[in-house]
């Protein structure tokens, strides 16, 4: 889900995705390479993603992901089951 | 799609796989760009991304995997690594897949059995859709019914597509000279079942309506072969059936032999069923209908709509029937296996199962040892690979690859090994069963289909899982940095699993052993045992009721013949039959064992009178109302009195129809009191010696069987008895038995237990000892160094061996206590189940423990004295 909304906000390569996940979240949430590229690949075989080779902002080859179609409504699926687990969770931790 | 994908990435692989590596080495340059930028300084930069990076290989790994029909990859790769390992040690391979091919064919061969009599289903049409069925009345169940039961059941039970009607010949009858067995049978019953014939014709509608003088008959196919010779135009011929003719319009399609677990060897028209059964037939035809019916449900109709039909049906037959005899209840039996699958089955049957699975059982921790100390002999290897970066999971599943890799083919060893044992088990049944026994003796074909052999494969993944899976998950445990610093032999590891699995086998075997022993002590006290009477040279004659006189006449002018009596129940082949009386002096009705015998009866058994006197002759020729009881009977009847000169008041309402032919008058005077006798294996104070004798004689009453004391071996006197009177009064001789024989017969179950379990017993005593053996073998092997050490401070050679043997010991006491106390609690379970045996046998506990004990002793002393031959320097030098 993460990776995803990641990549909603325009194509990226799996160093920026990394990346992008650590400064929002503000280091709280790290992706190590050894569960971000597995995922990737289960991705790309979900048809969520596709990728091809590009030139990254410093001029170095990478491999842009980038969402599709399918990706984005997996997205706002799972957004929703998280959002729903979410609530619950805060109702009964709210809850005295 | 997805699989689209992946099939592609099969294709293209070099180049994804190219491309994911690139990937992740750009990955790892960034990550050095922004070290790089943080001020790290180069020489520092490779390690801090490596630091950050973690392990590059395994994610290159895991995002393989993704794509890949992983599973199918690594499984072709272990099982190509697991060949390589079984070259190099291929005694080891061999040994693994013996021992459990050998376990598995034992278990194999139960099941063919099994599978055979209660999972195969009869080669019928729609053998699931048969059900025999019937009512309930109060008390009791209604089966048996008559032709217009039938007749109105076909009409009005239309949950059926057909129902049709087949009553046994309660015995064997014998037909020029071969023993057969079989049953009559409504016209549809061929049709019903979808049975053609394989010669001439089959029972068809129209045979319903033969009269007794046409008498025809089936010859079912396995009786053509094995009986008469398969002679190839035996349609049309006469046979004769206890003395009447009988014309043989054809031979059944093989495979089929009838709906029960006897497979038959003939079927006649129902019409004909009396000429079969005269005599024998304890209710008779003109009696309550004793025809078993059965329907064959309609495709769609569910077992509640059959049952709905059916309470319906039931009623109406029994509208105008009393009280007591209306249905208040339907039954409906499965009848498509030869004994219909339930718990009760599953109950009586679980002793056998228990003592075949316990044997796998063994075999299979015999194994998981074995695995186990390969398993740390190999740890070096496996240390290597962890710390190459080998996931855990993955090298268990290669272990488990190997584990399964043995299983295989223990498993074609093992169906192979089956089909031998079931054969050579039959073989070795009809060897010892008494001869008289293994003439009738019929087996259902016992061949392994494609269950047994699912069966193997299931009980071998299994066993692999557990001889497999224990010592993976112990070998793979080693942390990365034993491994690192290659030290592999840190000391006992495992020591606990491999003593568990130890005292697992010495258990198993403890129990398996007492079982044995105590079934050997029971059938050596049954062999000794006294049942009040003396067989040795009895025969028991089946002898058709009109030819009686004849027969009696005959056998007296036999020289070999010294007495001949009557019995109207003989004892060990008819159970007494029991009728309500009140003896004198008392007011409440009992009920008594009870027997018709004529005044030879008891010289011819040689059963002694205590008291008083035998019946005279002409008590016998007027059935005089007097009674000779057994010493049970008086002292049941009149304790502390005087029995003799009492009276016996027979009471009416004799239930049992079977007890027709007991004394019909009120009262019998006590003249004489007889020494108890067992007929069967009940207990000494059972009410089964309790007997009453009235009298009769052989001319008079032609109902009652026959039995003669001979002179010479009775096997062979029996036999020219039966060649003379077959001259004499042709078919009148059913079977000439010898009472020994018949003994014989009843202890055989016990033999035959007792020497199953005594196989199963010293498989396991085999297996556990070579268990032992091997286990200390390895512990010495690994303590080389240690015992080097203590020898070359001082040790005695004897404080090596007992110190090792200690250790042996020790884990055997501790199965052979769990293995007794078990014993223990099972002989309650056994003594439910088999009569007649002390299931708490002393000796056999002692024995078995003995035995066990000795048996570790023995397989733990080698191993120790090879330890005590350890030479220090050479191990010190080694190391």
């Amino acid at each position: 889900m993460l990776i995803l909304k990641t990549l909603s906000r325009g194509p990226n390569h799996g160093y920026g995705i990394a990346q992008h996940i650590r400064q929002v979240s503000e280091d709280a949430l790290k992706i190590g390479e050894g569960s971000l590229y597995p995922a990737l690949q289960r991705l790309l075989i979900d048809d969520c993603v596709n990728a091809e080779w590009g030139i990254s902002e410093n001029n170095r080859r990478a491999r842009f992901y980038r969402i599709t179609a399918t990706g984005r409504k997996k997205l706002a699926e799972e957004k929703k089951s998280f959002e729903f687990v979410l609530a619950a969770i805060a109702r009964v931790m709210e809850t005295p | 799609m997805r699989i689209w994908k992946r099939v592609l990435y099969q294709v293209k692989r070099r180049r994804f796989e190219r491309e994911l590596a690139e990937e992740l080495r750009i990955h790892q340059e960034m990550v050095e760009d922004e070290l790089r930028r943080e001020g790290t300084p180069e020489i520092e930069l490779r390690r801090r991304a490596h630091l950050t990076m973690g392990n590059v290989t395994k994610s290159l790994e895991d995002s393989r995997v993704q794509w890949n029909f992983a599973w199918i990859e690594s499984l072709l790769l272990d099982i190509r690594y697991a060949l390589r390992s079984f070259r190099k040690t291929p005694i080891f391979a061999a040994t693994v897949i013996g021992t459990i091919g050998l376990a598995l064919g034992l278990n194999a061969a139960l099941f063919s059995i099994f599978n055979a009599y209660v999972l195969r289903p009869f080669a019928v049409r729609d053998p699931y859709g048969l059900y025999q069925f019937g009512w309930n009345t109060k008390g009791d169940v209604h089966a048996g019914f008559t032709a217009e039961d039938l007749k109105s059941a076909r009409g009005g039970l239309t949950v059926f597509s057909d129902v049709f009607a087949y009553q046994n010949v309660p015995y064997w009858v014998s037909a020029d000279g071969q023993d057969l067995w079989g049953a009559a049978v409504s016209g549809n019953y061929f049709t019903a079942l979808g049975v053609g014939s394989a010669l001439g014709r089959t029972i068809l509608p129209r045979d319903d309506e033969t009269s007794a003088g046409s008498a025809i008959l089936v010859l079912s196919y396995t009786a053509w072969k094995n009986k008469f010779g398969a002679a190839p135009h035996i349609a049309g011929k006469t046979i004769h059936v206890r003395g009447h003719p009988f014309e043989i319009i054809g031979v059944a399609r093989p495979a089929f032999g009838g709906l029960g677990d006897i497979p038959l060897d003939f079927w006649v028209p129902l019409a004909n069923y009396h000429d079969l059964a005269e005599g024998r037939d304890e209710s008779g035809p003109s009696n309550a209908g004793e025809y078993r019916l059965i329907g064959s449900l309609k495709p769609g109709v569910s077992l509640s709509q059959a049952k709905a039909a059916l309470r319906v049906w039931a009623a109406q037959r029994t509208a105008d029937a009393a009280e007591k005899d209306r249905a208040i209840g339907v039954a409906l039996w499965p009848r498509g296996t030869s004994i219909p699958f339930d718990m009760d089955l599953l109950v009586s049957l679980s002793p056998l199962i228990a003592a075949f699975g316990l044997v796998l059982l063994i075999a299979c921790s015999n194994v998981a040892n074995m695995m186990l100390a390969s398993a740390m002999a190999r740890q070096r290897e496996i240390g290597i690979r962890l710390s190459l970066g080998a996931g855990r999971s993955r090298l268990i599943r290669q272990l488990l690859t190997e584990s399964l890799l043995l299983a295989l083919p223990a498993a074609g060893l093992g169906f192979v090994i089956a089909q031998a044992a079931v054969h050579f088990g039959v073989q070795l049944m009809f060897a010892t069963t008494p001869p008289f026994l293994a003439r009738l003796l019929r087996v259902v074909p016992l061949e392994p289909d494609g269950r047994v052999f699912l069966f193997v494969l299931i009980a071998a993944g299994c066993s692999a899982l557990f001889f497999g899976l224990a010592p993976a998950i112990q070998a793979t445990r080693p942390g990365l940095m034993y491994a690192m610093r290659g030290d592999f032999s840190t000391g006992l590891r495992g020591g606990r699993l491999r003593n568990g699995l130890i005292v697992a086998q010495v258990t198993v075997c403890v129990l398996l052993l007492i079982c044995a022993g105590v079934l050997l002590r029971g059938s050596k006290q049954l062999q000794t045992r006294d049942f009040g009477l003396d067989t040795g040279q009895v025969l028991a004659l089946q002898v058709q009721h009109r030819f009686h006189k004849q027969v009696v006449e005959r056998l007296a002018l036999e020289p070999a013949v010294e007495t001949v009596a009557a019995a109207w129940r003989l004892p060990f082949l008819d159970g007494f039959c029991a009728i309500p009386v009140t003896p004198a002096g008392r007011t409440d009705r009992t009920a008594a064992a009870t027997t018709v015998v004529t005044p030879e009866y008891f010289s011819v058994f040689r059963i002694p009178l205590v008291r008083g006197r035998n019946f005279t002759a002409a008590e016998a020729t007027s059935q005089a109302h007097v009674t000779i009881v057994s010493e049970a009977t008086a002292r049941r009847f009149w304790p502390n009195q005087d029995a003799l000169g009492q009276t016996i008041r027979l009471e009416p309402g004799g239930e049992d129809p079977r007890c027709k032919q007991a004394p019909r008058y009120q009262t019998a005077r006590v003249i004489g009191i007889a020494r108890n006798v067992t007929s069967g294996l009940a207990p000494d104070d059972d009410p089964d010696t309790s007997c009453l004798y009235f009298p009769a004689d052989t001319s008079t009453s032609t109902e009652l069987g026959l039995v003669v004391r001979v002179k010479g071996e009775p096997e062979a006197v029996g036999r020219a008895l039966d060649n003379s009177l077959a001259e004499a009064v042709p078919g009148a001789v059913d079977a000439i038995i010898s009472m020994r024989e018949v003994v014989a017969a009843l202890l055989y179950p016990f033999r035959a237990f007792f020497w199953v379990a005594s196989c199963l017993g010293g498989l396991a005593l085999v297996l556990t000892v070579s268990g032992i053996y091997g286990v200390m073998s390895y512990l010495v092997s690994q303590r080389a160094k240690e015992i080097g050490i203590r020898m070359a401070l001082g040790a005695t050679s004897v404080s090596v061996i007992s110190s090792i043997m200690r250790q042996a010991l020790r884990v055997t006491v501790v199965g052979i206590a769990i293995g007794a106390l078990l014993a223990a609690a099972v002989s309650r379970l056994l003594a439910s189940v088999i009569v007649m045996v002390n299931t708490f046998d002393r000796l056999a506990y002692f024995g078995a423990v003995a035995l066990v004990l000795l048996a570790a002793i023995g397989a733990s002393f080698l191993p120790s004295r090879r330890a005590a031959q350890i030479d220090p320097v050479t191990t010190l030098r080694l190391e």
